[in-house]
């Protein structure tokens, strides 16, 4: 028996939610919940897992015969997964190596597009942004960072 | 009287040199936002907001609050002269503007669309000036039943008036609730869902969470997407409206005013319904409605009007009850929360110089929006051919240094990029975000309103139910959330949001 399922983005949502919820109930449960009256750790995030499950659940199911949405989803994952690269790698290397290359891993993951057909446009963005950023945050405002690996 | 008396006050606040001056960067900053339609002004005030905590709190809220209803009112340049929105409730705008445009009428459209936006912001403010102080002294009657109703109604109303379904809206809300407990327990001293990381037991950063969702999710849809091939159709050659112009616009502009007024101070995409119910006010009341999609100014005149009172008094809620009405002024009452100010009703006492300031640098910024939309709009139009590719590694730089810089810890950094990947994939599955930052920094009242109600009601729940104001507040939401909800409303506000 096949279900055929009229709003998928809907479902997909609905199912995410109820797990969300679900997990809060269990690890929310862990603290103290107390009474109404004298509410514990545990009872507002219980009741809170227990209200977004809900709404998971009654989303999934009227999501069953909902008309299907007019808009194409496309899932573009590279440019998720580069972004997210450069975002993290910030995080990694502006305390080891200094915020000049911190700058340039973002810069270089972020157009990960353009590496190979401009690479001079990616280079001269990544030289701005490092003189911008050096010169407004490091000597302007005088943040304690480094701009070089010591 | 005290009204003159305290706005005299706030323009002496709002013209010295620093606020004048972070008042025109906000007023400029917003048109520039305004008309690129990759930016929005919720991504430029998340990712500035780490860089105003150095700031004083009266000129970072007036930059910040500038960005939002400058980009408000220049959005209709690009939806005038280039058939494409610079901002969602603009929309509305290129159904009767663009025809305009290509009729030889750009300039009037423009200037028209420029004195109704200035029109609509006068009146606004003077709304707010009157309107906010019996507000606040309402609010200071509220209990903690009320207090936790009146989230409730904010939470709900909010989801209920936004394009996707309700359900899954309000889920969102309660997600950021949920999220909202992580961290240290006040009451008990219990960690909560700090999964061993020291750094999650002062809750959620909030400004992490903030960029991650609205900048850093926003540049990596859009950069899988938008394709910028702009051409420069329309020329600008007269700019004055014509008599006649005037004399079909001037209702059209109170009655947008009206609207815009009103639904601005609710919870939810106030400024987005307001174009579109003036949009469709102007046509039914129209005597020729076959004028309308073929440059009739009305239609362009009365949501212009709608859609920047209603972006004006979207603030009345956070300034005066504590409660952000959008996803913008949730931005701005968590930066007043970190610079040590408690929004609520107190603040227009506690806080008259803040309050008061704010409201006269609206003023100024209206002012200033008008000079800057009209002479300079040649520049704005050309500013559009820079592409988006160009701009978008300075929006991750500055988010990623601004995230930083909140506490010099990179593990914001990391939480950020977590942000981006959750509001990455709630956008795809259709689930918008504001509903969650929203539900991010009510939370926490949410959670302290009902403790306390309960203490004081010894653990009786009808204390929701008994006390007046908090069962107004329930039924508003029931209400809501049910007129709201029916379909035929959303697929009309979807089948305007997309004219293709």
């Amino acid at each position: 028996m096949r279900i055929s399922i009229g709003n998928r983005q809907r479902f997909a949502s609905g199912l995410i939610f109820l797990a969300i919820g679900a997990f809060g109930m269990i690890d929310g449960a862990r603290y103290r919940l107390g009474s109404a009256t004298h509410m514990g750790p545990g009872y507002f995030p219980f009741v809170v897992s227990a209200v977004i499950a809900l709404l998971g659940l009654a989303s999934a199911v009227t999501s069953l015969r909902a008309t299907p949405p007019k808009r194409v989803v496309v899932w573009h994952l590279i440019p998720l997964i580069c972004v997210m690269a450069g975002i993290v790698a910030f995080g990694l290397l502006v305390e080891r190596a200094g915020l000049v290359l911190a700058i340039a891993a973002v810069v270089v993951l972020g157009c990960y597009q353009r590496l190979l057909s401009r690479p001079w446009e990616v280079l001269v963005i990544g030289i701005v942004l490092v003189v911008m950023s050096v010169g407004l945050f490091i000597h302007g405002l005088g943040m304690p960072w480094q701009a070089f690996p010591s | 009287m005290s009204i003159l008396h305290n706005l005299a006050m706030g323009f002496s606040v709002a013209v010295t040199p620093q606020n004048f001056l972070y008042c025109l960067i906000g007023a400029f900053l917003g048109t520039l936002v305004g008309v690129f339609p990759g930016l929005g002004p919720v991504t430029t005030i998340a990712m500035l907001l780490p860089f105003t905590f150095k700031l004083p709190a009266v000129a970072s809220l007036i930059m910040l609050s500038g960005i939002y209803y400058g980009a408000h009112h220049s959005g209709s340049t690009t939806a005038v002269m280039l058939n494409m929105p610079g901002e969602p409730t603009s929309v509305v705008i290129c159904i009767d503007g663009h025809p305009m445009a290509r009729q030889g009428r750009a300039g009037p459209a423009l200037s028209i669309a420029a004195l109704s936006s200035f029109f609509a912001g006068c009146v606004a403010v003077l709304i707010i000036a009157c309107f906010s102080p019996v507000l606040a002294s309402t609010g200071l009657l509220f209990g903690p039943a009320d207090y936790a109703s009146l989230i409730v109604m904010a939470l709900v109303t909010a989801s209920a008036l936004s394009a996707e379904s309700l359900t899954t809206t309000t889920a969102m809300a309660a997600l950021g609730v949920l999220l909202g407990t992580v961290g240290t327990d006040v009451n008990s001293g219990t960690i909560r869902f700090a999964f061993g990381q020291p750094a999650l037991a002062d809750g959620v950063n909030f400004v992490a969470a903030a960029v991650g969702l609205f900048a850093f999710a926003d540049v990596i849809t859009h950069v899988g997407t938008l394709h910028q091939r702009v051409p420069l159709s329309a020329k600008i050659t007269g700019l004055l409206p014509t008599r006649a112009d005037l004399k079909a616009s001037w209702k059209a502009i109170l009655r947008g005013t009206a609207i815009g007024s009103g639904f601005g101070i609710l919870p939810g995409t106030g400024p987005l319904i307001s174009s579109f119910a003036s949009y469709v006010m102007e046509r039914q009341l129209a005597t020729d409605r076959t004028r309308f999609g073929n440059g009739a100014i009305e239609g362009v005149a009365g949501p212009e009007a709608a859609n920047n009172a209603a972006a004006l008094t979207h603030f009345i809620p956070m300034l005066t009850l504590g409660i952000p009405a959008g996803a913008a002024n949730a931005l701005l009452m968590g930066a007043l929360i970190i610079q040590g100010i408690a929004p609520g009703p107190l603040l227009i006492s506690q806080h008259a110089n803040l309050f008061w300031g704010v409201v006269a640098s609206m003023w100024i910024g209206n002012l200033m929006l008008l000079v800057l939309n009209l002479p300079l709009v040649g520049i704005w139009v050309r500013l559009l051919a820079i592409p988006y590719r160009v701009l978008y590694p300075a929006v991750l730089v500055f988010c990623c240094i601004g995230v930083y810089s909140v506490s010099n810890a990179t593990f914001d950094v990391y939480l950020a990029a977590g942000f981006a990947l959750i509001g990455f994939v709630f956008k795809q599955l259709d689930c918008s975000p504001a509903p969650l930052i929203l539900g991010l920094v009510l939370g926490p009242m949410l959670e302290e309103n009902m403790r306390r109600a309960l203490l004081l009601s010894r653990g009786d729940f009808s204390i929701f139910l008994t006390r007046p104001i908090s069962l107004s507040m329930l039924i508003v939401t029931v209400a809501l959330a049910v007129i709201f909800s029916r379909s035929a409303f959303r697929d009309r506000q979807a089948r305007l949001a997309n004219p293709q």
